[in-house]
């Protein structure tokens, strides 16, 4: 093998890199399902059915798991299987609404979850770095 | 062949010189390159731009590196030690591997994570499980077999996890890998799953990371056995390249996307099948080109190309201590630039190309100073002693830190146990090895020697 097939191959992986390994942005169509989504999801967390199911839930990772299958059943409702969903969900969030959105989901998921962690209150800079915030 | 070199001076007359394989000091020292850059610039990824991403994309291919060179030093000393009836081979490095399993804990502390284990966990337990395997007489099919098979519960627990990750991926603050929401996230985890899926599966957990090391042992011995195999291998490590591009494409499961990983809980569970397949790939093809650059002659390198192989290599040989030591330093960088931020000079985020240029300045000089540290207090009378005392005193000062809630500093106390502890494991090792080189012969048969013995001899 010598010096140069060396490079090239070299150039080859990378260049098979640039091409694939990055994330693909998500369709417009997706993007713009994902408030609506949203705000089913909200209704349903909000809704005294799914705080009495997670309360039988002692594991927060299985609580977790429950709540996110309320999300992929709402999801589904919409045309999106759960990984559309979330890849258009992490385009989304750029819009401040968005985000408000995601907050109120994230937050109706902590209070139901039962668990014993120090902190269970979400953090301030939760949204910090959320790009646009 | 791999270019053998002299490494350290002879300490008794029951071990000979030891033959370090400067090829794999090298991608050792490249591995604990790749984590330095990682971990500096991994503390917050933020919304990185299109080549940043692609930087990010190599990372996670160190460690993987790293496991799969250490198995071939499994090899290495079996060769050195095993034929050697007086040298209870089993014994010396099972109790080493246990040593260093419980030393880990130490960095446990550091790490502040007690529920997973960490990198030294995952290298004493995959080095003790492998050396087992080995012990064994397996052949090299047999072993990439179990290398398969120890991936494959990995990927079925993976694809359960996934949906998880999906919504960590998607809801967690881009980039903010150790944000106060990233803790909650990964505690969600860790504290959902039972002892022994945390122990085989999450962060340097047995099952994954011994993949990696089998098929470094099956590719080493194959070719010291068989050099002619070298295109075989390179084809096979190629297609193992490929098959993690196409799963890329992969739909089955696994969300093919954001390979540069920019969340914790991903970096907890970091062997889907488009990282683990490209990470072995690039594991084998790396050390193929090195054991290839190290063996063709070559005429008179100029000094700098000399000085820079021979510093990696070194890097590699004290991996222990970088691996602590690092740590430290980009504490101290991290918690300067919170000064600077205090003092109104810099902007609050330290941007992420600088950070690694900085850590690799502060890092990669100061590892050499303190290992050379270490080398010369190895040599001092009653230095394991000196040592087991000063890691119980950093850990009584850590704890007294932490409960006065100086945080930080007793963080960086804790490091500095896990500094004494990676002094200690080499004077240990040294003291088992004497230990089982001894010929062991038991009562009775003792008690005669010993009486035959002219009286000035027994001395």
């Amino acid at each position: 093998l010598s010096n140069r097939q060396v490079r090239q191959v070299g150039i080859f992986l990378f260049a098979a890199l640039i091409a694939l390994g990055c994330d693909r942005p998500p369709p417009p169509e997706h993007v713009a399902k994902v408030p609506v989504i949203l705000n089913d999801v909200n209704a349903a967390y909000e809704r005294p059915d799914f705080a009495a199911e997670m309360a039988k839930i002692e594991n927060p990772l299985d609580a977790l798991q429950f709540a996110i299958g309320v999300q992929e059943t709402i999801a589904r409702r919409h045309g999106l299987n759960y990984a559309e969903f979330t890849v258009a969900l992490r385009e989304a969030k750029r819009d401040p609404r968005v985000t408000a959105q995601l907050q109120r989901v994230k937050l109706n998921i902590l209070v139901n979850q039962k668990w014993k962690l120090r902190d269970r209150e979400l953090p301030d800079e939760s949204t910090s770095n959320v790009p646009g915030d | 062949m791999s270019q053998a070199t002299e490494a350290r001076p002879v300490t008794d007359q029951a071990t000979p010189p030891a033959q370090r394989y400067a090829d794999l000091d090298f991608l050792k020292g490249v591995a604990c390159l790749i984590m330095l850059m990682a971990h500096a610039m991994r503390s917050d990824i933020g919304d990185p731009d299109y080549a940043t991403k692609l930087i990010l994309a190599f990372q996670p291919w160190g460690a993987q590196l790293f496991f799969f060179v250490s198995g071939m030093n499994v090899v290495l000393l079996i060769d050195r030690y095993g034929a050697r009836p007086e040298f209870h081979l089993t014994r010396f490095y099972l109790l080493s591997c246990l040593a260093l399993f419980l030393l880990g804990n130490v960095y446990s502390l550091a790490r502040l994570s007690f529920h997973t284990w960490q990198i030294f966990h995952g290298i004493a337990a995959c080095t003790a499980a492998t050396y087992l395997l080995l012990r064994r007489r397996l052949s090299n099919g047999s072993l990439l077999v179990l290398a398969a098979a120890a991936y494959l519960p990995y990927v079925h627990f993976r694809v359960a996890m996934e949906p998880v990750l999906q919504w960590y991926r998607a809801s967690l603050p881009t980039g903010a890998m150790e944000g106060a929401e990233s803790v909650i996230a990964m505690q969600t985890i860790i504290l959902g799953l039972s002892s022994a899926q945390r122990r085989l599966f999450t962060n340097f957990s047995l099952l994954p990371w011994i993949s990696y090391m089998l098929l470094g042992v099956a590719a080493f011995r194959s070719l010291r056995a068989h050099p002619e195999k070298v295109w075989k291998w390179a084809i096979g490590f190629a297609a193992f390249f490929a098959a993690g591009i196409a799963a890329l494409f992969w739909s089955g499961g696994i969300q093919p996307m954001f390979w540069h990983v920019d969340t914790a809980t991903d970096a907890l569970l970091r062997h889907p099948p488009h990282l683990a397949f490209t990470a072995a790939g690039a594991a084998g093809i790396a050390w193929l080109l090195a054991r290839w650059a190290f063996s063709r002659p070559t005429g008179p390198l100029p000094a700098w190309r000399r000085k820079l192989v021979g510093a990696i290599g070194r890097l590699g040989q004290w991996s222990l201590i970088f691996f602590v030591w690092h740590w430290v330093a980009l504490n101290a960088m991290e918690a300067t630039w919170g000064w600077m931020v205090k003092e109104g000079w810099v902007s609050a985020q330290m941007p992420i190309h600088l950070r690694w240029p900085v850590a690799f300045a502060l890092a990669l000089p100061t590892t050499a100073l303190v290992a050379r540290l270490g080398e010369w207090w190895a040599r001092v009378r009653w230095a394991g002693w000196q040592m087991l005392i000063a890691l119980l005193a950093a850990l009584a000062g850590t704890g007294w830190l932490h409960a006065e809630r100086q945080h930080f500093w007793g963080v960086m106390t804790s490091l500095l146990a896990c500094l004494f502890a990676a002094y200690l494991y080499p004077v240990f090792r040294e003291v088992l090895k004497r230990r089982y080189s001894r010929p062991r012969v038991r009562g009775r048969v003792r008690l005669f020697r010993r009486a035959a013995e002219p009286a000035g001899e027994s001395a």
